[in-house]
């Protein structure tokens, strides 16, 4: 997915620069925002509050191509804001083990499984490493730029990745699974 | 670097080898040139990642309309302007009614000339200390009043002295400046000037107003600019003798 660098805005923003944020990054922080709150309401409204903050503040953004990092760790402050309030954050220690060499998983069974089984197998990856894996597959961000939008070290980025990517695949391999579909005899083929 | 450091840096290599020119890739590449199990451990991770990306991009989850949050943003922004115009508006009321109270505490409204009165009888009373001296001006205390009379000599007071200059007290009485000189050797005279603006002192004539207070005695009188009041404990026939 690729985004083009936006020119510099001046404040207050005009209507068309401001409309034209929304339309070019609203699927792609919609996305990221419902790999975080799990639910499509929050999400709207994480969506929404992120181009209100971006409608008020995004005078300040100096240089446009940090535009969608700008967004993205808008976002995910947003979201951290939230979860404050309500739950306590899960450290990675607290996360369960993992395992080392996850499941081999083949290109062509990725490819005849349903979108939405592969959308719900990331939405199933633990959150703390969901985040970084979102940004890395629907995003397309590298490592520094998700160690920006997250605010931790790149080598946690790393670390969070390599475990998501088991964790998804390990996912994958289990709703495959349930999700098999059994077959008929053929007809004559019987006794 | 072990194949499983590479591994491990590698799963954060982007399929769309984007980041081949990034440093942090180079010896895990390097190696993987090196190594064909790990090269095609490498191959197969960018295919994976490549089909699971195109996998999500597919799936394009319901969500409110761009036009929809276009509009809910504008729509909250102009309440928000709303309520700062209606905050600016509230702390500019404010700032005027701060200036008002400000300028009525400057410029008091005007007491009436019994609270000069009042405040006289009382200040000179023999619980009050502080009292001065005569101004050098206007004549020593045994020669106080004067043959010219009480009232001629007081009232000549303000063109005869500097009366802040002078070694007089200042007084705030009613929100108002007042000065008070202290004259007499014997029997003691108080006398207190005050602009006569500052002080209601509509319905005095010509004429002097007398009180009294205990074995205090007053007189009070106006001329253009001023209001005068001596207190004395001569009592009130020898002060309007004096006069």
């Amino acid at each position: 997915m690729e985004y083009r660098a936006l020119p510099a805005l001046s404040y207050p923003m005009s209507d068309e620069a401001f409309e034209q944020v929304v339309v070019t990054y609203h699927t792609a922080l919609f996305r990221f925002a419902l790999s975080l709150a799990r639910n499509a309401a929050d999400a709207d409204d994480l969506t929404q509050q992120t181009f209100y903050v971006w409608a008020t503040k995004g005078h300040t953004l100096r240089d446009p191509s940090k535009l969608k990092t700008w967004l993205f760790t808008t976002l995910y402050r947003e979201f951290l804001k939230g979860r404050r309030r309500s739950t306590r954050h899960v450290a990675f220690e607290d996360l369960p083990p993992t395992e080392q060499d996850p499941p081999d998983i083949e290109v062509s069974a990725i490819n005849r499984m349903d979108a939405d089984l592969v959308l719900a197998a990331l939405q199933d990856v633990t959150p703390i490493a969901r985040e970084p894996l979102n940004l890395f597959y629907l995003q397309n961000m590298s490592y520094l730029e998700i160690a920006e939008v997250l605010d931790v070290p790149i080598g946690t980025v790393m670390s969070r990745l390599s475990r998501g990517k088991a964790q998804l695949r390990t996912l994958l391999a289990q709703k495959a699974t349930e999700g098999k579909i059994i077959e008929f005899p053929q007809q004559g083929t019987g006794s | 670097m072990t194949n499983d450091e590479a591994r491990f840096i590698l799963r954060s290599f982007r399929a769309d080898g984007s980041d081949a020119s990034d440093p942090v890739f180079n010896d895990a590449l390097r190696r993987a040139d090196q190594d064909p199990a790990l090269r095609a451990w490498l191959e197969h991770e960018r295919s994976v990642d490549r089909a699971l990306g195109g996998k999500l991009a597919e799936a394009i989850p319901a969500s409110r309309s761009p036009a929809e949050i276009i509009a809910r943003v504008k729509n909250r922004r102009q309440r928000q302007r709303t309520w700062q115009t209606a905050g600016w508006l509230a702390a500019a009321a404010l700032a005027v009614l701060l200036a008002v109270s400000a300028t009525l505490r400057l410029y008091p409204s005007q007491p009436d000339v019994h609270q000069l009165i009042r405040f006289a009888l009382t200040d000179a009373g023999p619980a009050r200390n502080g009292h001065r001296g005569t101004p050098p001006t206007v004549g020593t205390a045994e020669t106080f009043p004067g043959p010219a009379g009480l009232r001629a000599t007081v009232t000549a007071l303000p063109a005869l002295v500097d009366l802040k200059a002078v070694d007089c007290r200042t007084l705030t009485v009613a929100g108002h400046e007042v000065l008070e000189f202290c004259f007499g050797s014997g029997h003691r005279f108080h006398v207190y000037i005050a602009l006569r603006g500052t002080f209601d002192t509509e319905g005095m004539g010509s004429a002097p107003l007398f009180s009294e207070q205990g074995q205090l005695a007053a007189a009070t009188w106006t001329d253009e600019r001023h209001v005068y009041t001596v207190v004395t404990d001569t009592g009130v026939d020898a002060l309007r003798a004096l006069l």
